[in-house]
């Protein structure tokens, strides 16, 4: 039930960067250029195509294999990208979870996250817990310095949603920023306009113009922050 | 901190805006979900949907944190990790709610920066 991207490129320094993504044949190519202190990251390789079987209740698991895919397209790790079934196996094995956990559909989030990059990649990763999502804003100068060190997605858990996060637009000198939120409970085929037109891999601005807010403020967030290898 | 048998943690409740902390000792033989579950009463949150992270953010599985052990390789907490090392050195702990996702939501062009 799951596709793999062929390749993701990245430029992780420059001002100017480019956000390429192969999705099976097609490409979804974002040129990001018109923030002058821009900080995207991170070739992002796994556009998920959410099969009915994970339909309500997979979304965090699926950024869990995004960022599995990231590390396999950056040779940091060879493991094939889990099934939610083996995500919840690994979890199982490592005693987080009882046997009946395999195969239900049970949520999970950030922490469990960590449990399976660490148990299948040797991946660690750091959590970034905020009480509020309006605390979310004041966190961007710190996840720029992350994609900037560590270029890896983020995964971000709170309310009842999952987000990959792929890069952060941060504005020094105003405060302003902006997210760029891979969004897990895309539907539909592997078409790059329609992930890109639609919303699901864009620009997400706190507040947006019509005054909604992105993150719940009622809500605790954690964002899961995997750390690059330091050894060869 | 070790002495006596005992290892402590300075453990901090994060959702709390005033950060209340509590020192806990407990004996070094105890397993690490001992800590996790110990600290989550005394804070009175479920330990079910409660974990910990040390000060840099590193997250620790209780149940891989086994043991403690004096003169551990990890300094100053005590604790011993069996495999992969998960643990960054330090007392100083924190407790955070765990998340729990899955539901839907659209998310549609409106939302697009442009």
């Amino acid at each position: 039930d799951l596709t793999t991207f062929s390749r993701c490129v990245s430029n992780l320094r420059s001002l100017r960067c480019q956000l390429i993504v192969e999705a099976l044949s097609c490409i979804v190519h974002l040129a990001l250029v018109k923030h002058k202190n821009l900080k995207i990251m991170s070739a992002l390789s796994w556009m998920l195509k959410w099969s009915t079987f994970s339909l309500g209740w997979g979304c965090a698991y699926r950024s869990l294999q995004t960022i599995i895919s990231w590390f396999r397209l950056q040779h940091y790790a060879s493991v094939d990208v889990p099934s939610h079934r083996e995500i919840q196996q690994a979890l199982v094995d490592i005693g987080d979870k009882d046997p009946s956990f395999v195969g239900s559909r049970e949520w999970i989030g950030a922490i469990e996250l960590s449990f399976v990059l660490d148990k299948l990649l040797g991946v660690s990763c750091k959590v970034l817990n905020v009480r509020s999502g309006a605390e979310l804003p004041e966190k961007c100068r710190e996840l720029a310095l992350h994609f900037e060190s560590q270029g890896t997605p983020i995964m971000i858990g709170g309310g009842v949603l999952a987000y990959t996060l792929l890069g952060v637009d941060y504005n020094e000198a105003s405060g302003d920023c902006a997210f760029l939120i891979l969004d897990p409970h895309y539907t539909g085929n592997d078409e790059h306009k329609k992930i890109v037109n639609g919303g699901w891999c864009g620009w997400k601005k706190a507040v947006d113009s019509k005054g909604k807010n992105f993150f719940l403020h009622d809500k605790f967030y954690n964002l899961l922050l995997p750390q690059r290898p330091s050894m060869v | 901190m070790a002495s006596g048998g005992k290892v402590s943690f300075k453990v901090t409740l994060t959702s709390d805006p005033k950060l209340p902390f509590k020192v806990f000792s407990v004996p070094e033989a105890a397993p690490f979900t001992a800590v996790l579950k110990f600290a989550a009463e005394e804070f009175k949150v479920p330990p079910q949907t409660s974990a910990i992270i040390t000060n840099d953010g590193v997250g620790i599985n209780p149940q891989q944190s086994a043991e403690f052990k004096g003169g551990a390789s990890i300094a100053v907490v005590g604790l011993k990790c069996q495999g992969n090392v998960f643990l960054k050195h330090g007392s100083e702990l924190r407790l955070i709610p765990r998340d729990r996702v899955g539901a839907s939501r659209m998310v549609g062009a409106a939302s697009l920066l442009e």
